[in-house]
């Protein structure tokens, strides 16, 4: 035992951070993961955290909890934590060291199975590391896990992989990954502690926003709402990570090949004897701030999906023009994919006609909504990726947000197509188009097809509104908002919805400018030749001129014509 | 702009089509597809760059020169479709009757082989009632064509130059709507134009042939083959009717808003 009331149990590592990093990620965080405690963790059982955790998370267990105890392998990280305000106990080192049979009602490693052991340690497998966890279950207690799989969407759009540069957390590669959810539940099963829930989790696994059944992954069809929270999931800002391609694309495939469940970038896996009824979906939306993100248990009832926001009371959030309430998530989710894939599907294609029969009937829908001359305040968040199409049947994805004056119904869709056309051009989507229509010109096609010409004013208010939003999300000052709008005005899509393109869509790019570029100098390379094919014959014409000039018969005329032209001069 | 782009006074279609003065359309910012075609849109010679808009009529047209390594395809539909919105059916048709006969026609740059004797004695034979004989004006100023047509008892017109003349789709669309029957030795532009307008078609006779066209351009051989059943003296009005709703692009008709942005015009309120 230290100073500071760690418990060592051997294996501790000494300088080395999990907390500050140094494996490469932070500790697992997030919303959703708390709700998933919160349903998970009877009041008054003893809980071990195996791994690093969040502290927001062990604090909110350690509020029910009979105790609370945290295995953490940095010195340092266990130091800080047993040191501070939470009353928890913290045992330090390697998980191999515990040895033994555990007492622990419920044991929670949502940070994964790969941070437990220490350079001193025996190498661990992850079938090692799952049946050592296992046993610190008592008996009838519960084992919530999370497992990175390594074919994962996260991983298969990666660029940089840390194990090949040799990163320092890569101290052994053997048995680190379990692909396999067959092989984990045979883990389990042998453990005696049979999986009752199985979730597929997106994006990523240090920052879960959406933990799905993977019987839903599993099986969800194009267009269902699994296969639309799936979307949604990898739509998000995916930090300043290189990637091979936009992971979309990929989970995309993944459902139409039933295959979402398989590509998960995690698994949380809740073993649980007595067989806890969880729900059908954890979600968090409205991104991941945590001032604007509201996490929401979906369950299917007669096969539809019904929504209930996580946090009661729901309380009202508002900043700038821009508020948010989570009470009105209550309900059914509506059915149908978003109107943004049928698009993007439709641009891929180049169906026009079933473009501009999504766009009209999104703008139809738009205009039948109208309260007198402007819309409700939803209105302005009626982005064509939150608003659900079911064979024409519009309806919002995520009605919680509000304008808090009022709508014009003409700002709306300027804001709502703009956003469109920087969705498409910054995902270098196949488009009908021509390539070299720029975001603003794309604009204007867009309210040309849904019958609203856009002149320069409308364009700039879409502009302006789009980046006073995206400030407010982001609760960034007035000089960001200016930074926003002047890059929207410029064109520059990429620094606004923080989606880096992929190195796919680079290629692409580059493909497209390389022939452009060589079209546009072979149209260079004509016009010079016209314009000296026009020198020449204009030489040819000044120089009959000067033989004209210099004939006898015209410097006679000149003179002949003299008196009459010094008239002419005169009486001006 | 692409001095194509005025053939058959298709840019003043648009023009008049988006509210501006059809007399002086505005510079298209890309090429417009003059004419029906198995191929990609754009003519033997015709080589409209990437980066540059290329207006097709349908979507197999994008797809053709998809496959043959060309982009930024916009299906826009034919000027003719975009006519024919604008040119209704009057309220009171004219009583239709006998057939406009269009004979497929040489290009200013290659003569047609072919026994227009041959080709006058199968029309004789086909059609029941009386016979309008349009010719290309190439064919047309030439005398001896045109009299063996005159001679056999037929009405010879023309439309007219394709070049600075406005109003030649306008002149075919008056004659169309005259005529209970379209036909021709070859599947044509103008048969699906006749088609649009409620003709019944026949393609039959000779299809004669082109001297020295290049042969993926030539289509003496190919079309029938793709379109068995848009040739014959009896030709399914309604199997007729769908293919051309597609070929023309009737389907995919723009509103004028749509169509100036695509072309860089003026809003007509700037114009």
């Amino acid at each position: 035992m230290t100073d500071s009331g760690v418990r060592l149990i051997g294996g501790e590592m000494l300088k080395w951070s999990d907390e500050a990093g140094d494996s490469g990620r932070l500790p697992v965080r997030g919303a959703v993961l708390a709700e998933l405690l919160t349903q998970v963790v009877p009041s008054g059982s003893r809980v071990l955290f195996a791994g690093p955790h969040d502290r927001a998370l062990v604090r909110q267990v350690a509020r029910r909890a009979a105790s609370v105890t945290c295995l953490l392998r940095s010195l340092s990280d266990g130091s800080d934590l047993a040191g501070g305000p939470d009353d928890v106990e913290v045992w330090c080192g390697a998980l191999d060291k515990l040895g033994g049979a555990g007492d622990f009602d419920v044991v929670v490693a949502l940070d994964g199975l790969d941070r437990l052991d220490t350079p001193d340690s025996c190498p661990l497998g992850w079938r090692e590391v799952l049946t050592r966890l296992a046993q610190m279950v008592v008996s009838g207690g519960r084992l919530v896990v999370a497992v990175e799989n390594e074919l994962g969407v996260h991983r298969l759009v990666e660029v940089d992989r840390s194990e090949m540069r040799q990163a320092n957390q890569w101290w052994q590669l053997a048995g680190r990954w379990a692909a396999d959810p067959a092989q984990l539940n045979a883990v389990l099963a042998e453990a005696g502690l049979p999986q009752a829930m199985w979730y597929a989790g997106y994006p990523r696994p240090g920052v879960p926003e959406l933990l799905l059944d993977a019987r839903a992954a599993a099986e969800c069809v194009p267009g269902s709402v699994p296969a639309r929270l799936l979307d949604a999931a990898c739509s998000g800002d995916l930090g300043d990570r290189l990637l091979l391609g936009d992971p979309r694309e990929l989970v995309a495939g993944a459902v139409r090949g039933s295959l979402a469940d398989r590509l998960a970038p995690f698994w949380v896996v809740v073993a649980d004897p007595s067989g806890t009824k969880l729900p059908g979906a954890l979600v968090q939306e409205g991104g991941p701030d945590p001032r604007w993100a509201v996490v929401s248990s979906l369950e299917v009832d007669s096969g539809r999906w019904l929504r209930r926001p996580a946090t009661e009371p729901a309380v009202v959030r508002t900043s700038g023009r821009v508020t948010r309430d989570p009470g009105r998530l209550t309900g059914r989710v509506p059915g149908g994919s978003s109107l943004e894939q049928q698009l993007l599907a439709a641009c891929r294609s180049h169906d026009l006609p079933a473009i501009r029969s999504l766009l009209r009937g999104y703008a139809a829908w738009l205009a039948g909504q109208q309260a007198g001359d402007h819309l409700p305040g939803w209105g302005m968040f009626a982005t064509f990726d939150n608003v659900a199409n079911d064979r024409d049947r519009f309806a919002l994805l995520d009605p919680g947000w509000a304008w808090t004056e009022r709508v014009e119904p003409a700002d709306a869709l300027a804001r709502v197509l703009r956003r469109f056309a920087i969705r498409l051009v910054e995902s270098d989507t196949p488009r009908p188009w021509p390539s070299s229509l720029d975001v603003h010109e794309l604009t204007r096609v867009l309210h040309a097809i849904v019958g609203a010409p856009a002149d320069d004013r409308t364009l700039y208010d879409g502009i302006r509104l789009e980046a006073e939003i995206e400030a407010t999300l982001r609760g960034e000052a007035a000089e960001e908002q200016a930074r926003l709008e002047a890059s929207l005005v410029v064109g520059g899509p990429g620094a606004m919805l923080n989606r880096p393109r992929g190195y796919r869509e680079l290629v692409a790019a580059h493909t497209l400018l390389s022939q452009e570029l060589q079209h546009q100098r072979a149209r260079a390379a004509s016009a010079e030749r016209q314009l000296r094919a026009v020198e020449n014959q204009l030489d040819k014409v000044q120089g009959t001129l000067r033989a004209v000039r210099a004939s006898a018969s015209f410097r006679a005329g000149r003179v002949a014509t003299m008196p009459l032209r010094r008239l002419r001069r005169l009486t001006r | 702009m692409d001095h194509r782009n005025h053939w058959y006074g298709h840019s003043a279609v648009f023009a008049r089509y988006c509210g501006l003065d059809p007399a002086r359309p505005p510079a298209v910012a890309g090429h417009i597809q003059h004419g029906w075609t198995f191929v990609h849109g754009f003519g033997n010679g015709h080589r409209p760059g990437n980066g540059v808009g290329k207006f097709v009529w349908s979507d197999a047209c994008r797809r053709r020169g998809w496959a043959r390594g060309w982009r930024d395809f916009y299906v826009l539909g034919s000027p003719w479709a975009y006519l024919l919105t604008m040119e209704p059916e009057p309220a009171r048709p004219i009583e239709r009757t006998g057939t406009l006969w269009y004979p497929f026609h040489g290009w200013d740059t290659n003569d047609l082989c072919g026994d227009h004797v041959r080709l006058i004695s199968t029309i004789q034979e086909v059609e029941q009632g009386p016979v309008t004989v349009c010719l290309y004006w190439l064919e047309y100023e030439n005398a001896r064509i045109r009299q063996m047509y005159e001679a056999a008892g037929f009405r010879v017109i023309c439309h007219g130059h394709r070049d600075k003349n406005p109003t030649f789709l306008y002149g075919q669309l008056r004659e169309l709507r005259r005529h209970r029957r379209v036909a021709s030795n070859r599947l044509t532009t103008a048969i699906f134009y006749g088609i649009s307008v409620g003709c019944e078609p026949a393609v039959y006779g000779d299809p004669m042939l082109m001297d020295g066209v290049d042969p993926n351009y030539e289509g003496r051989d190919l079309v029938p083959r793709l379109w068995p059943e848009m040739h014959g003296t009896d030709i399914d009005p309604a199997t007729a009717r769908e293919l051309t709703v597609v070929e023309l692009g009737m389907d995919h008709i723009a509103p004028p808003a749509e169509v100036r942005e695509v072309f860089r015009w003026p809003d007509k309120r700037d114009g």
